[in-house]
């Protein structure tokens, strides 16, 4: 067993400024804390402790340092969901993820081998916690309970070495203080008051006494830290559908701003879709303004992505074209239905499947710019009608299997069609296109369809004009006998 | 020729450019030593091949085919490249293709002819856009994705832009991809960064004639002349030789299978320029 173990020493603050990193630099922030009528600060922003606010400081002498100050009152559901939100986020990485008083634990023995080791893995939740915008300390250990306590003393004392081997556990703990145990204010003072300050203190005292001046809580702990009796733990849950949203503490007009939260919450789906296995089609984001009703954008995706900077990339060539109408004060992130993601392979030369990403990658960057329709394959159909001859494909996921008998293999067949048959004036019978057309080859004649309501009666031949431009030329047996120009052998 | 330039590698002062095969040698015009970035795309027709630098279409790059008619074989020009199985593709070489069509244009690429022309249609994606802009802005990301061997965008416009000429060179080869730009004749007089322009002209018989006005090295100066059409009814005797059918009925029809129509297709030129305006423009 190794579990990896995540402190948030500032959760307060970052449940609220996680979705707007840039602009919370230069503003004072404070969290405010306590009873209404006296509130003291719970976590103050980089900004206001250079004014010199600290914590536990009335919020009153706070505002007296910096004038400016934002004070946001301390939101415990808040801090519970992004809890919850980074634990779905850390099931990516292992079946059994569990919430911590302030952090989470995983146990990541079994899937150590699949991510590369455990300094490439640590390195990895590091850079992910950081798109989530959460600052987070990290401890390794055998059991939950000691890798917790040792994420926090890498906060609050510095560098703390990981513990791999159960038999080192006591050891490495025995300089641990017994702050960092979360036990009441009660018990931590009549410890200290007994001049008992680290683990290995509290060790050497005989077990029944220690029972009987400070409850079962204080010996439960130290057993489960020191691996001396089991810790079962409730694996996380992931939930079945993602759906997050976050408040914004400023309006935002700008959109490159919005990208921010927008890649923040990317980030979180990307997490949930690994932990599922799944990817998707479709996401919809709402955009609450404060004074008309909110927006609503659907994107989609011909093909099944997870990764945040394809979707970033297909979110943000929307967005920029379409302005929001007011400023943006929340936003939510759905992703309504999920499908099965099929992972690519990975090869040290560049295969076919990669070539195929790039290229679809390509597709849903020009569609998502110029509209769904804009884009398509095309490919032949078993229809001896020219103009029903071939047909758009958008649909490049599902590969139809239909078998396509080409109906004009031989035939003269030319490269540009027109969308439209354009009607040629005739001189004294002879059909003109920029001078008369003289004929090269023909007929070939065409009469057929009359099953589907859409009949055609025409006689196709080969034409050049004056200027030696080849055209396909028709006329048409059914409406008034017309000459028509439908395409060029360009 | 190999075992020559081993023979002499010693003696010249002329770097071996097989060991500096990223220096390119003006002298090296239609030899088998490819040019700096190599995959030259073959266009199928020898003798175009002997004349464009480094025997065939250069990739990567941008590629001006200046021509004022629809229909003359501009496009089969280049099919051939694209759909001839003689261009080795490499591993991990990308082979799709973007064809963008602006708005203004009224005709789609067809599936039946592009199938005859041996290209894979699985390997084709078609974008119309609404604007110029949108045309310009699609085959840059096309150029530079990485995913698409070549990119074919015909323009009517005669002004373009320089920048965004340049800005579409320089995505060509940051994605080592092919653009081929038709335009009208009449932008021979703007600045180009493309490296190999070509007008073409239409002549007798399905013929067509290639100057190149533009190639990487030696100016060329000459041009070439080809068949980009296989169509059967050009290479075949002058219609008027057969006799004439009586399968449609039309009195003209038949004076033009008679080959009497000389004088009076003359007449009708003058005509057609009386009484209507130019579709084209």
């Amino acid at each position: 067993m190794l579990w990896i173990s995540l402190y948030l020493p500032e959760l307060s603050l970052q449940c609220h400024t996680r979705g707007a990193l840039g602009h919370l630099l230069e503003v004072p922030l404070v969290i405010s804390d306590g009873v209404a009528s006296r509130p003291f600060v719970h976590a103050a922003n980089a900004c206001a402790r250079e004014a010199g606010i600290t914590t536990l400081m009335p919020v009153a002498a706070a505002q007296a340092r910096a004038t400016q100050l934002l004070v946001v009152p301390r939101e415990a559901t808040k801090e519970q969901e992004t809890l919850y939100e980074l634990a779905t986020w850390l099931s990516q990485f292992t079946p059994m993820v569990c919430r911590e008083k302030s952090g989470a634990s995983l146990e990541i023995s079994t899937t150590l081998r699949l991510f590369g080791g455990i300094g490439a893995l640590v390195g990895r939740i590091r850079t992910g916690i950081t798109s989530l915008g959460l600052k987070a300390a990290i401890g390794v250990a055998p059991v939950p309970m000691a890798a917790y306590l040792l994420a926090r003393a890498a906060h609050y004392i510095g560098r703390v070495r990981m513990c791999r081997e159960p038999a080192q556990l006591q050891e490495r703990l025995t300089d641990i203080p017994l702050a960092l145990f979360d036990w009441p204010h009660d018990v931590m003072q009549s410890l200290s008051a007994l001049g008992l300050v680290r683990v290995k203190d509290l060790l050497l005292q005989p077990r029944s006494s220690l029972r009987r001046r400070f409850g079962d809580q204080v010996l439960e702990d130290l057993d489960h830290a020191i691996g001396q009796s089991a810790d079962p733990r409730e694996p996380h849950r992931v939930p079945e559908h993602f759906s997050s949203h976050t408040d914004l503490l400023f309006d935002i007009i700008d959109a490159e701003r919005l990208f921010i939260p927008i890649n923040m919450l990317l980030s979180q789906m990307e997490g949930f879709l690994r932990a599922r296995g799944a990817a998707v089609n479709e996401i919809v984001l709402d955009l609450q303004h404060n004074r008309t009703q909110g927006t609503h954008h659907e994107f989609g995706s011909r093909h099944p992505l997870r990764s945040a900077p394809e979707w970033l990339r297909l979110i943000r060539e929307r967005l920029t074209a379409q302005p929001f109408p007011e400023a943006v004060v929340a936003l939510r992130l759905s992703a309504p239905c999920l499908v099965v993601f099929q992972e690519l392979n990975e090869s040290w030369l560049p295969t076919p499947d990669v070539r195929q990403e790039k290229w679809q990658t390509l597709i849903e960057r020009v569609a998502s710019r110029l509209g769904d329709k804009s884009v398509f394959s095309i490919r032949e159909n078993s229809d001896h009608r020219p103009e029903y001859a071939w047909q758009p494909e958008r649909e490049r996921g599902k590969k139809k299997s239909v078998r396509v008998t080409p109906t004009a293999q031989d035939k003269p067949r030319p490269l540009l069609l027109l969308t439209e048959p354009r009607v040629l004036v005739t001189v004294s019978g002879a059909p003109q296109h920029h001078g008369a057309l003289a004929l090269l080859a023909g007929p070939e004649r065409i009469e057929t369809g009359w099953w589907d309501g859409r009949p055609v009666a025409r006689d196709y031949f080969v034409a050049s004009n004056p200027q030696k431009e080849i055209c396909w030329i028709f006329r048409d047996y059914r409406y008034g006998k017309k000459w028509y120009l439908h395409g060029y052998f360009a | 020729m190999q075992s020559q330039s081993t023979a002499t590698t010693v003696a010249s002062p002329v770097p071996d450019p097989r060991v500096f095969p990223g220096i390119f040698r003006i002298g090296d015009l239609g030899s088998s030593v490819s040019a700096p970035n190599g995959g030259e795309i073959r266009s199928g027709f020898d003798a175009l091949d002997e004349a464009l630098t480094g025997r065939g279409w250069s990739r990567p790059g941008l590629t001006e085919i200046l021509c004022n008619h629809i229909g003359i074989g501009e496009l089969s020009l280049l099919m051939k490249a694209l759909g001839s199985s003689a261009n080795v593709v490499h591993p991990g070489d990308a082979m799709h293709m973007l064809w963008v069509v602006p708005h203004n244009q009224a005709w789609i690429p067809y599936a039946p002819a592009l199938a005859q022309c041996g290209i894979n249609l699985d390997h084709l994606a078609i974008v119309r856009t609404k604007s110029t802009d949108d045309a310009l802005w699609a085959a840059e990301q096309g150029l530079k994705s990485g995913a698409c061997r070549s990119v074919l965008l015909r323009m009517n416009e005669v002004w373009c832009n320089p920048l965004s000429l340049r800005r579409l060179h320089q995505s060509a080869m940051a994605g080592n991809s092919i653009l081929w730009l038709v335009r009208p004749l009449e932008a021979l007089n703007t600045p180009s960064p493309a490296g190999t322009r070509i007008s073409l002209q239409p002549e007798e018989g399905g013929v067509l004639r290639l100057n190149l006005i533009k190639r990487r090295g030696l100016p060329a100066g000459k041009s070439v002349r080809l068949v980009p059409r296989t169509l059967a009814c050009l290479t075949r005797k002058p219609r008027h030789a057969r006799t004439p059918q009586k399968t449609a009925s039309i009195g003209w029809l038949d004076r033009i299978l008679m080959g009497n129509m000389a004088t009076a297709s003359e007449n009708r030129v003058n005509v057609r320029q009386r009484s209507f305006t130019p579709e084209r423009g």
